[in-house]
């Protein structure tokens, strides 16, 4: 006589599902190198960079749906500025800039969008100026690269100022962001703070 | 009432079908037993099996469906999350990165690099290990390479033992420094890193001034900096 | 078999079951033929009873093929299900000694 098993309760084959559907996309996951969302990577690349983690002091929209975000993290005599491509790691990016006392300007390292007033997305290069003056009311940057001067005003986003810059479009009307904004090499900058009665408070260059 | 029309009557309130059709073939498995056993005509067999109906009431209080849906629902997410996978490998293969990775990875982490042009070559004890963020950065060996127009650079092997996470240093990062006696060094130049599994190797060169009598390499920022300190003017043993 | 007494029909079911594994016609005759045809249960007592039994994991089932090529689906009584049945067992002759004991008479 044939004999069969007595089949298993149907709550152990549904937890063994899950189980196995939770395994499987463990492994493929860590096969795939797939990183978790958005701050997640952005801890990882820390960590990669022997930065310890950081307080995030900034995250600005970038209007890239890949790598939507990027982060501005301060440290004790360090800043990292990350733009952590959440869907393949080998994308992502991140700057350490070691600090010294005082304020700091570091540029960040993608493109990022901000709706102009038709509210379409426009992008720009973009910078941060760290440990402001704690007065400071107005932050202005005067930036000189390959494409020529440019004086932006700063927003403040917090603990920093965040700077939105970019060249002139060419007679096509397209507008094309170079190295030269991105790299400190390649760029020099007078960065001033004022406070509420703008009386200029200090300056920077770099 | 013939067989199939009593059947189905009993067993109609099981609302689970896996589990309806078990009861159905047990219960007809009793009938042809009866039937075999007593020798009744199908009609009498089936009206001494008793009312259909109150049958089907107790049966469904018994084997209720929820179990067998989760379980149903459980087998979709399972079959979704394979299909999931496989379009995920199909798509980062087309999008992101090679997903024979693995090998060729190996195969860089093994591969030594080949220095040519130099005049003249010096092995340096280097043995020292720094330990941070994880991470076991071990410097393994040390090569002091003069070349034709009195420049002298020094080549640093690194191996690097990753946390669980196994979680590749960025060098261009994570090596945030380096000196000698003479000053900091401007001109810092990764010649390869690979990783593999737990491991990276990688091999860092610095020019170095002629007087130079220490290099120092420092990984890391803040709480995690460490410094890696090679002596020049050791001899390695022959 | 009185619906009354659930309780009791259980009981006679581990009982049968402790012995040796049956299927469901199998323990019918079987109660039939020990209690002399005083207890001839009905098919829609006992396969509720059966299954709930299996339900509260005091039997398990399986299933096995005949020689014939039937399926039927094999009790056996669990090590829980011997120990519910001991305890019926007793509670059942407490009941009955009680019953006797009035009977009797003062």
């Amino acid at each position: 006589m044939k004999k069969k098993r007595a089949p298993r309760p149907y709550w152990v084959k549904f937890l063994r599902n899950l189980a196995a559907a939770f395994l499987l996309l463990a492994i493929v996951w860590d096969l795939l190198d797939m990183s978790l969302p958005t701050t997640a990577e952005f801890r990882r690349l820390e960590r990669q960079s022997l930065a310890p983690p950081s307080e995030i002091a900034a995250a600005v929209p970038t209007g890239d749906p890949f790598a939507p975000k990027v982060l501005i993290g301060l440290g004790q005599g360090w800043a990292v500025a990350g733009a952590p491509y959440p869907l393949s790691s080998t994308l992502s990016d991140l700057d350490v800039y070691p600090l010294s006392d005082g304020p700091a300007l570091i540029p960040l390292p993608q493109t990022v969008a901000r709706p102009d007033n038709a509210g379409h997305p426009q992008f720009y290069a973009a910078y941060a100026a760290l440990c402001p003056p704690s007065d400071a009311a107005r932050a202005v940057l005067t930036l000189h690269n390959e494409d020529g001067d440019f004086m932006v005003e700063g927003v403040r986003e917090g603990a920093v100022f965040l700077f939105y810059a970019r060249p002139a479009p060419d007679s096509a009307g397209r507008v094309s962001i170079g190295r030269s904004w991105f790299q400190p090499e390649l760029f020099t900058y007078e960065l001033a703070f004022y406070d509420g009665q703008d009386n200029l408070m200090q300056e920077i260059t770099g | 009432m013939n067989r199939l029309e009593w059947l189905d009557t009993a067993t109609k309130k099981i609302l689970f079908r896996p589990d309806r059709k078990a009861v159905r073939k047990e219960l007809e498995a009793h009938l042809e037993d009866l039937r075999e056993a007593s020798g009744l005509d199908e009609e009498t067999a089936v009206a001494s099996m008793g009312d259909p109906a109150a049958l089907a009431e107790e049966l469904s209080r018994l084997h209720r469906p929820w179990w067998g849906y989760l379980w149903r629902a459980s087998q979709i997410v399972l079959a979704g999350t394979a299909v999931f996978c496989c379009l995920l490998a199909v798509l980062a293969e087309a999008v992101c990165q090679p997903l024979d990775r693995l090998g060729t990875s190996l195969h860089n982490y093994l591969t030594p690099v080949q220095f040519t042009g130099a005049l003249e070559e010096r092995d340096i004890p280097a043995g020292m290990t720094i330990s941070t963020g994880g991470c076991t950065i071990r410097a393994d060996r040390a090569v002091l390479r003069s070349y034709e127009d009195t420049s002298q650079a020094l080549f640093v092997d690194l191996q690097i033992g990753l946390s669980w996470r196994r979680e590749p240093l960025i060098l261009q990062n994570a090596w945030s420094g380096a000196r000698t006696n003479a000053g900091e060094i401007p001109r810092r130049v990764i010649e390869r890193s690979a990783s593999w599994a737990f491991w990276q190797r990688a091999c860092l060169s610095v020019e170095v001034p002629e007087d130079a009598e220490w290099v120092e390499l420092d990984f890391g920022c803040g709480a995690w900096r460490r410094t890696l300190h090679i002596d020049l003017t050791e001899e390695a043993e022959p | 078999m009185a619906k009354k007494e659930p309780a009791s029909v259980s009981m006679l079911v581990l009982a049968l079951l402790k012995g040796r594994e049956m299927y469901g016609y199998q323990i019918i005759e079987e109660l039939d033929k020990r209690s002399e045809h005083v207890f001839q249960m009905k098919e829609g007592t006992l396969y509720p009873v059966l299954h709930g039994l299996e339900k509260e994991r005091l039997v398990t089932a399986r299933e096995a093929v005949t020689e014939k090529g039937r399926t039927r689906r094999y009790y056996t009584i669990t090590e829980k299900g011997l120990r519910v049945l001991d305890e019926k067992e007793k509670e059942w002759r407490t009941f009955s000694t009680a019953v006797t004991a009035i009977l009797a008479g003062a």
